[in-house]
């Protein structure tokens, strides 16, 4: 437990003493806020739209009023802004992790260390994950503002977090298993975009498919489930899916690194 | 302490380390001495656990490397050809760090680290970042790293690489030092540092081993008869002539200035030639016995069939 702790401390201290954490949580708040406060314009044209519309046909306007629900104008889009931009961000920050270790030769260091594989992998694993969680709760900003002047259903709000959550843990996990089959960053980074972008663009494939291989490969798909969590849909079966997903990775990241040692 | 058998990694089709023994006693400074590309660096990272080996296995004290290679690396300490350091960390603080991932217990650290940092000659770069320091002190930090936890093995991989002349010294004593309390294994290209550290030398070529022993011994071995330089006053064939005729004398040959007499192995004609040239008047200037330098033995065992 105490070498798991010191791997998860070195490699937490090496991204809070490089830029590289800061440049990459404040580049995705800034973008994240961004679409947030587009988010907010949106909403606001459609309330004066329905003031308008109100005063025309009073009472019958009412039903407008369903249709301009706040989690569903501003939560779950801001939401779904998220998870595209942590796709593009979230490799960044996973890429390095075995990657650079190969390369400085410090590799040498951690692998003859009485240290257990899985103690390695969980201690990287971590560290990604405190900086993914850092990012993240900087977003606590945007349901603040809207508890703040709206009255949001909370209950949605929570599981889109979830939702993020998981789905943040299993791009980190996918962009881990890059870096360890590499030893350099940029060819990490490649095979982690590739990757995400297949397991995300692989829903399109689901939905000309015929009977039973669309639900397979929509089940397959990184985002359905997650797109299910933002809408306020928990379910065990996407739960399960990006904790397997997590895992496969993982597991990956350890035969490589355990087949590693047969070769150079 | 350390015992290879049989052990063999291949690269491909090339066959890196091929099927090599032998054995290191406890407290003894074993030296690694081969040319680039001989199968050292391969063979220690095989004894240190980094690498599996393809045939063949590593006992160290006591643990198979393959079968447990846990305990083998808590009682080890390496220092890999790049040291393995975190540009991003001070000195001290990454000591610290070092004693973390090998298990030393929370109260012995700050000891272990001064003493390393002592032992190393780091203390005053203690709070130096390891990024802005030189290349001799990131060498140091290395080793400061392979001995921080007081490891009963140390496998070094050409340990005074980078270092000034002083520092070489240094670093030389220092790895003497631990000899006895600590069995070292240690790589070079350097071949006085052989001479000077190790108690006992493994010559490796093309993956096998080409020698295992003493520096005396394998001079004495590689020696084929013995040799002395002669410095006189006079010379002429008369007197190359006269010092042939003696017992035991195989040749004499003119180089420069001097005479290089050689004898038959294990006789030793000094006395004789120094009572031939007096009695002659010829001037004795200079008289000496050849040794074979390491170089010598290393340029024979790895160049000769």
């Amino acid at each position: 437990m105490g070498r798991l702790w010191a791997v998860y401390l070195r490699e937490l201290k090496s991204f809070f003493v490089s830029p590289l954490a800061y440049v990459v949580i404040g580049a995705f708040s800034a973008i994240t806020g961004y679409s947030f406060w587009n988010q907010i314009q949106d909403y606001q044209v459609a309330m004066l739209r329905f003031y308008q519309a109100q005063q025309f046909y009073g009472a019958q306007a009412g039903d407008l009023l369903e249709q301009l629900n706040i989690n569903r104008m501003i939560i779950q889009p801001t939401f779904g802004g998220m998870g595209f931009f942590l796709l593009l961000f979230a490799p960044f920050i996973s890429i390095k992790l075995i990657a650079e270790e190969k390369k400085s030769k410090t590799i040498e260091l951690l692998i003859t260390s009485p240290i257990k594989l899985y103690e390695i992998i969980l201690g990287k694993y971590s560290a990604v994950l405190t900086v993914f969680f850092v990012m993240l709760a900087l977003s606590f900003v945007f349901p603040f503002f809207i508890i703040l002047y709206g009255a949001p259903d909370m209950a949605p709000i929570f599981s889109a977090y979830l939702g993020i959550s998981l789905l943040g843990a299993s791009f980190l996990a996918w962009g881990f298993f890059a870096s360890s089959i590499t030893q350099s960053p940029i060819v990490a980074g490649v095979i982690s975009y590739a990757g995400l972008f297949a397991f995300w663009l692989i829903e399109w494939t689901g939905r000309f498919l015929g009977e039973p291989w669309n639900d397979i490969v929509s089940y397959l798909s990184i985002i359905s489930h997650w797109l299910n969590m933002i809408t306020g849909l928990i379910d065990t079966r996407d739960i399960v899916y990006y904790v397997s997903f997590i895992f496969m990775c993982l597991f990956f990241v350890y035969r490589v690194l355990r087949s590693q040692s047969w070769r150079t | 302490m350390i015992q290879v058998r049989g052990l063999t990694k291949y690269y491909g089709d090339r066959t890196a380390v091929d099927h090599i023994d032998f054995h290191v006693k406890e407290g003894e400074i074993l030296g690694f001495l081969g040319p680039n590309g001989a199968g050292k660096t391969t063979t220690m990272r095989m004894i240190t656990g980094f690498l599996s080996p393809d045939e063949g296995e590593v006992v160290v004290c006591g643990y198979s490397v393959v079968k447990n290679p846990y305990d083998v690396k808590k009682n080890l300490g390496y220092l890999p050809e790049t040291p393995p350091i975190y540009e991003e960390y001070l000195v001290a603080p990454y000591l610290e760090h070092i004693c973390r991932l090998k298990g030393v217990p929370k109260k012995q650290r700050k000891g272990a680290v001064d003493v390393a940092l002592q032992k190393t000659g780091l203390t005053h770069v203690r709070n130096r970042l390891i990024g802005n320091l030189s290349r001799g002190y990131k060498q140091r930090v290395g080793l400061a790293q392979a001995l921080v936890h007081d490891p009963k093995v140390l496998i070094l991989d050409e340990p005074t690489v980078g270092l000034d002349p002083n520092q070489i010294r240094e670093i030389r004593e220092l790895i003497k030092g631990l000899g006895g309390s600590h069995t070292v294994i240690l790589s070079t290209h350097i071949l006085p540092e052989v001479s000077v550290v190790c108690d006992r030398i493994v010559i490796i070529n093309e993956g096998k081993i080409a020698a295992v022993d003493t520096y005396e011994n394998l001079s004495a071995t590689l020696r084929k008869s013995e040799s002395i330089e002669l410095l006189l006053k006079k010379k002429d064939d008369g007197v190359k002539n006269k010092i042939g005729e003696l017992k035991g004398v195989k040749s004499v040959q003119e180089k420069n200035e001097y005479l290089i007499i050689e004898s038959e192995l294990n006789t030793d004609i000094r006395e004789n030639v120094a009572k031939l040239v007096v009695e002659s008047g010829w001037g004795l200037l200079e008289m000496k016995p050849i040794h074979l330098s390491l170089e010598d033995v290393f340029v024979k065992l790895t160049l000769e069939e």
